[in-house]
């Protein structure tokens, strides 16, 4: 994974990945981040989202913003998903296993 | 950490937990008695207990199965007394792993979150338009929980020979006074029912395995016949009756004639117990089925007073 300087405007024109019609209010600066930050990324993503705004907003059953893989666990719980996700993940050097059978 | 359990159930992840069950604080005390388990009773989890070391070898085995199956994919505990079985040596008769490992299965993952062609999101809020009926969900699975229990453990018996219900009778088809009671304390019960029985007395025994979904008409129809029932429960609900109590209390509630039932909490964090407290709830059992008159509903015993 490198990190290359990007440009907003050929940013823009990336996939969007976080789905209009998410209840966060009109002006906010949140789901613009993160509309931004999945265009910028071009490996595989999955977001961890502690309990807050944003995941209350984006995500009501059963309706999910996310087109990407998403994962909340509970009010207290900020960093064990991550953890969790990052002990999952670290065998995605190779990327075979990316492959899950229905 | 207690809210993690509902997490998992209601996010109906098949995880198996064995739980080697607990006094919790305070005063600090990790010695054997249920109030753990008790106290989880109502997460949503299925939750198993287990007599001794063989029982809860087998029904952990068991468990993967049960929690697993895609009719209700829901997390298991197996319980086991911690210290009185956790930690003491007894016989039991393994099984080789190939045949366990044939036994359990593959582990087939349902709508995984790492799957990234097939996005899904995990652990969504729910409002109150709609929180209700999931829950109501989350019921309806559990009554598919005891087919499911029991088609595993017929193909367990298949396999090893040993025989699992929802519950344990023990010299019960006959007796009119009965005692229910959990885990490792079952065992001496029934040498102690054993002994009634030598001298006439028509005494057995109930010991629940599946506590939750907790199979009441079941239940009720084992001890339909009886005349009085002592419940002896490992756990205290301060202010309430045991939670085994209130279980079978509400088992009772069906039939046409209600028998009369006690109460004993006995052997709180890992207090022995002992042949001569069976014997002490014997003897009032008799006393109750002869005369019909309870004095006190519940009871500590094996107190030092």
């Amino acid at each position: 994974m490198t990190t290359k300087a990007l440009k907003l405007r050929e940013l823009a024109k990336g996939e969007d990945r976080f789905a209009h019609g998410h209840r966060m209010c009109a002006g906010c600066g949140a789901p613009i981040v993160v509309k931004q930050v999945l265009m910028a990324t071009d490996y595989p993503i999955i977001a961890a989202n502690a309990t807050g705004c944003l995941e209350v907003s984006s995500c009501i059953q059963q309706f999910t913003a996310w087109k990407i893989p998403w994962m909340h666990s509970a009010l207290k719980m900020r960093q064990q998903p991550y953890q969790a996700l990052r002990r999952c993940t670290g065998r995605w050097s190779n990327r075979a296993s990316l492959k899950i059978k229905m | 950490m207690w809210e993690m359990l509902y997490i998992a159930a209601g996010t109906r992840l098949p995880i198996v937990m064995p739980l080697v069950n607990r006094a919790l604080s305070a005063p600090l005390n990790i010695h054997g008695d249920h109030s753990d388990g008790m106290g989880a009773r109502d997460t949503g989890w299925i939750q198993i207990y287990s007599e001794n070391a063989q029982e809860a070898y087998d029904n952990l085995i068991q468990s993967f199965r049960i929690a697993e199956h895609l009719d209700i994919r829901t997390p298991a505990m197996v319980c086991m007394d911690g210290f009185i079985v956790s930690h003491s040596i007894e016989r039991v008769e393994y099984i080789d792993d190939a045949d366990v490992k044939n036994f359990v299965g593959k582990f087939q993952a349902v709508h995984p979150l790492l799957d990234l062609e097939h996005p899904k999101s995990y652990g969504p809020l729910i409002l109150t338009d709609l929180y209700h009926e999931y829950k109501r969900a989350q019921h309806e699975v559990m009554t598919k929980v005891p087919g499911v229990v029991l088609e595993v453990a017929a193909e367990f018996e298949k396999m090893t020979g040993r025989t699992y219900g929802l519950f344990e009778e023990y010299r019960l088809e006959d007796a009119e006074i009965a005692i229910v009671v959990m885990s490792s304390a079952a065992g001496t019960t029934k040498d102690i029912i054993d002994q009634y029985r030598d001298k006439g007395v028509k005494i057995g025994l109930l010991k629940p395995r599946m506590f939750r979904p907790f199979p009441f008409t079941q239940v009720a129809e084992a001890l339909k016949h009886v005349k009085a029932i002592a419940v002896l429960d490992r756990a205290d609900s301060f202010g309430g009756y045991g939670p085994l109590f209130s279980e079978i209390a509400g088992a009772v509630m069906s039939m046409d004639h209600k028998p009369a039932m006690i109460n004993k909490i006995f052997g709180l964090g890992g207090r022995d117990y002992l042949p001569d407290q069976a014997e002490q709830v014997i003897d009032e059992l008799i006393q109750i089925a002869k005369t019909g008159k309870v004095e006190a509903i519940k009871e500590y015993i094996g107190v030092r007073e």
